[in-house]
């Protein structure tokens, strides 16, 4: 067991893409470390001819990760987009693990994202005493990924600066990036490409460019369809991260995370399962990954708290927490929902107490 | 002496291109059309130069006008090119289904349809599914096109595949099973309910099922060997094939005495046959025709597209779509259809397909063209997947009165006849315009909604009067029903409805 917190997908799933990759004969492009077949493999899980087990990274539906990485076969860059808590990073993430093996050439997009980390910066230290050289030049990980023929990943591609977005477009259509201070340029190698990420619901984003969006395909990332599927993701999630975290506490039960579940859907989608009746959204977005960490906060809070068991006043604050980002308006959101949803339902009473109790 | 026999799959361009292959080779001098004999003497108007499918042949009784059938044509479906090569050999083409005026005696047609299975009706489909095909077409042409050899090859194996399919009691199971809950609603043709007592004084319900057919079938093909017709063409639906096979073989060529059994004494009544136009969206399954294809525009595409390859294929297709998509104010560009052509085939080699059928295809487009949103898909389902087409018929075409009273004051007023919906703006102080108006009123009076009148806004005149037109091949039925109280749509609108 290592001391890292987070592993990196290629260290995590290590064992896996080593299989896969000595079961995969089918062509590989250029640089690629399996082939397009064994990453969608790798991403949706399967058992290989060996009967070595593979697990499902990405639960849904398969023919977008079919359509993300034949993208990629077809050095097209690929922009996934969906709203928060979709997995889009966490897609990307595994799909350059798979490809290039190596997940990390990462850009974080920020509002403060500069050009210098996208293209390059200089060593001002090395600068002044030696003068523009090749040794001087900070290379981004773009500038890596394109020298050793990988994956780049650029996260929240919608909060970077418009401006700073532009950068990009030489980089995509030519595959090059000129220096002009050395009057040279950076040729990317076969194996390169892009996978930026972004936000269609966010607060505070920058539209890309038409330009931009051209060079793009784009591949939408819905939000899980049935309960069931949601159930599943956030089981799947907080188990490994348990593991990781190395929390004495048994697994929650299912019918727990259903119940959360439930609830981020409603909310969510403004109407209760049964369609029946109508509710106010909240302003947050109440994605899968906060549902993964309100359990996760339950968890915690049962093992050094409570009695190892997630009960309902484990979950009640982050539920709480989740819901109600605007201290006004979605404080009315909730207390309706828990007068009119919540109490009303069988077998939920104490998950109505528990939220009472604290809101 | 010899018997061709061509199973094929309805509406398929990939079958009717292998059969229009082999006549020309076979040169038969009879062709066998599975279709309504009723129709054979409309028949030669196919290949009339004012002809133009989609069209349908329409059998209806005229005492009771609910009871009608349509045969409908597509210009890629194989009957119709064998119709067509024929017709234009002068090599004597005849239907050899069940005459309608036997199975209109029992009950409209259009039930027995629905009740068959998609597996009977698209045998060959199915067979695509089981090869991991989303499109049977595209299975049709990488399993034919692409093998050089003759294409009579591929009617024996379909033969041998269809065969084995019907004596497979798995498969007719299966079949069976979505049959007898359909048939369950109308006990009068469900032979294997006890007759109900209303049925019990008249003769035994009858279901003019696929015995019926298939026995038609063979005495018909009996007829023509007894003329003396040395090359006979069947042309069927794969499903029939293998009952019709082997007549030829006096050794093991099955008695017609039983045939003549079941065929004797079917009940009849009087119908009558015409053409009618006909449009790709009711060939479509959105209509809840029995025999309907999901995609008739883009088998249109394949039928057009006959001597390109594969890939020429792809091409042409997206860049149609790349057409109206910017016709819709879409930016695409000639890159997009590249980068689009290119996704489709990895996309396809991925899946392990040869070639990227209409769901890869889909699929590029929404990632490229549309940056990921589904709504631009829409547009091109209806306007290229399914094809809006009206087809036209010869005015030589036997009408009642009041259809042909209609044709004339529609081309006199200038209103064309399209399947899709358009616009159209009167002013009703233009005398044009106002006789416009009055048709359009008064054949909504004769529940014939061609034109729906549609809300003013912003215009506060009185003499504007806003309309949406769109033809709907039904409509001909419904003329044809009101035309027995008068022979002009002016006439009939005058009447007191009401009462």
């Amino acid at each position: 067991m290592t001391n890292v917190l987070r592993q990196h997908a290629e260290q995590q799933f290590a064992e896996e893409l080593t299989a896969l990759a000595k079961a995969d004969k089918r062509p590989r492009p250029p640089n690629w470390r399996l082939s397009p077949w064994a990453v969608t493999t790798y991403l949706l899980g399967g058992k290989l001819e060996n009967g070595f087990e593979i697990s499902p990274k990405y639960i849904g539906n398969r023919r977008l990760m079919e359509i993300a990485v034949a993208t990629l076969a077809t050095d097209r860059a690929l922009l996934l987009i969906g709203v928060p808590g979709t997995a889009k990073s966490w897609v990307s993430e595994h799909i350059s693990a798979a490809v290039s093996g190596d997940s990390t050439l990462l850009i974080q997009g920020t509002a403060g994202t500069s050009e210098e980390s996208i293209r390059y910066g200089w060593n001002y230290a090395k600068l002044l005493s030696e003068g523009p050289s090749r040794a001087a030049l900070v290379e981004s990980p773009l500038v890596r990924a394109m020298e050793q023929g990988r994956i780049a990943r650029i996260e929240e591609l919608t909060r970077i600066p418009a401006d700073v977005q532009d950068t990009l477009i030489t980089v995509l259509s030519e595959k090059t990036l000129p220096i002009p201070e050395l009057n040279e340029e950076v040729q990317a190698n076969k194996g390169f490409n892009v996978i930026a990420t972004a936000n269609n619901r966010d607060r505070g984003v920058n539209e890309l460019s038409s330009a931009l969006k051209r060079r793009f395909n784009t591949v939408v990332l819905p939000v899980p369809e049935t309960v069931e599927e949601e159930a599943e993701i956030v089981q799947r999630r907080v188990e490994s991260i348990g593991k990781a975290l190395e929390l004495p506490v048994e697994a929650p039960a299912l019918s727990e995370i259903r119940r959360i579940v439930t609830v981020f859907r409603e909310l969510r989608d403004g109407k209760t399962t049964d369609g029946k009746t109508k509710l106010k959204t909240p302003s947050g977005t109440l994605s899968t990954a906060e549902a993964i960490s309100v359990v996760n906060g339950g968890l915690a809070l049962a093992a050094h708290f409570g009695d190892g068991q997630m009960q309902s006043n484990d979950v009640a604050a982050g539920l709480l927490g989740a819901v109600v980002k605007d201290p006004v308006q979605d404080q009315v959101v909730w207390l309706e929902y828990l007068e009119t949803v919540v109490k009303e339902r069988d077998g939920w009473t104490d998950l109505y107490r528990a939220c009472r109790d604290i809101s | 002496m010899s018997l061709h026999i061509f199973g094929i799959r309805h509406h398929g361009p990939g079958s009717a291109r292998s059969l229009l292959n082999s006549l020309n080779t076979l040169q038969p001098d009879i062709i066998l059309v599975e279709g309504p004999p009723d129709a054979e003497e409309v028949i030669h108007l196919a290949v009339h130069k004012d002809m133009k499918p989609p069209a349908a042949i329409l059998i209806y009784v005229p005492e009771e006008l609910s009871k009608a059938v349509y045969y409908p044509f597509a210009v890629f479906s194989p009957e119709w090119q064998a119709i067509n090569y024929g017709l234009k050999n002068t090599i004597p083409v005849r239907f050899m289904d069940l005459p309608q005026t036997h199975r209109l005696a029992v009950a409209p047609v259009e039930q027995i349809l629905a009740t068959l299975s998609t597996m009977r009706h698209d045998p060959l489909g199915w067979l695509a599914q089981a090869a991991g095909y989303s499109d049977g077409e595209r299975w049709w042409e990488h399993m034919v096109e692409h093998r050089r050899d003759s294409s009579n090859d591929i009617f024996e194996a379909v033969l041998e595949a269809m065969t084995e399919m019907r004596n497979s009691k798995w498969i007719e199971e299966t079949v069976t099973c979505p049959v007898e809950i359909k048939e369950a609603d109308n006990s009068s043709q469900d032979k294997t309910q006890q007759p109900s007592n209303e049925t019990s004084a008249t003769p035994p319900p009858l279901l003019m099922g696929e015995e019926h057919r298939e026995a038609y079938m063979r005495q018909t093909i009996r007829a023509a060997q007894k003329e003396g017709f040395k090359k006979i063409a069947v042309v069927c639906g794969a499903w029939h094939a293998p009952a019709l096979k082997d007549l030829d073989n006096p050794k093991i060529a099955k008695n017609s005495k039983e045939d003549i059994a079941l065929l004797k004494g079917l009940p009849k009544v009087k119908v009558q046959a015409t053409w009618i136009p006909w449009t790709h969206g009711r060939l479509s399954y959105h209509s809840g025709y029995g025999a309907g294809i999901e995609s008739p525009g883009w088998y249109h595409h394949l039928w057009m597209s006959d001597k390109l390859s594969p890939t020429q294929v792809t091409i042409r297709w997206l860049t149609k779509v790349a057409h109206l998509l910017r016709k819709e104010d879409l930016d695409v560009s000639a890159a997009h259809v590249i980068e689009a052509v290119r996704l489709s085939e990895t996309l396809a080699s991925m899946r392990d397909r040869p070639l990227p059928s209409l769901l890869e295809i889909g699929e590029a487009i929404q990632a490229i063209f549309c940056f990921g949103s589904d709504l631009p898909l829409n547009l091109i389902q209806k306007q290229l997947i399914i094809g809006e087409q009206l087809g036209e018929i010869p005015a030589e075409t036997p009408m009642v009165p009041i259809q042909q009273d209609l044709i004339k004051e529609q081309k006199r007023l200038r209103l064309a006849m399209q399947a899709s919906s358009k616009d159209l703006d009167l002013d009703l102080r233009k005398d044009t315009d106002l006789e416009r108006s009055h048709l359009l009123h008064r054949l909504s009076l004769l529940n014939i909604p061609w034109g729906q009148i549609q809300h003013q806004h912003n215009k506060k005149g009185t003499f504007h009067e806003l309309w949406k037109l769109e033809w709907q091949p039904e409509f001909t039925v419904r003329l044809i029903e009101v035309g027995v109280w008068g022979n002009t749509v002016s006439v009939l609108g005058g009447l007191p409805w009401n009462s």
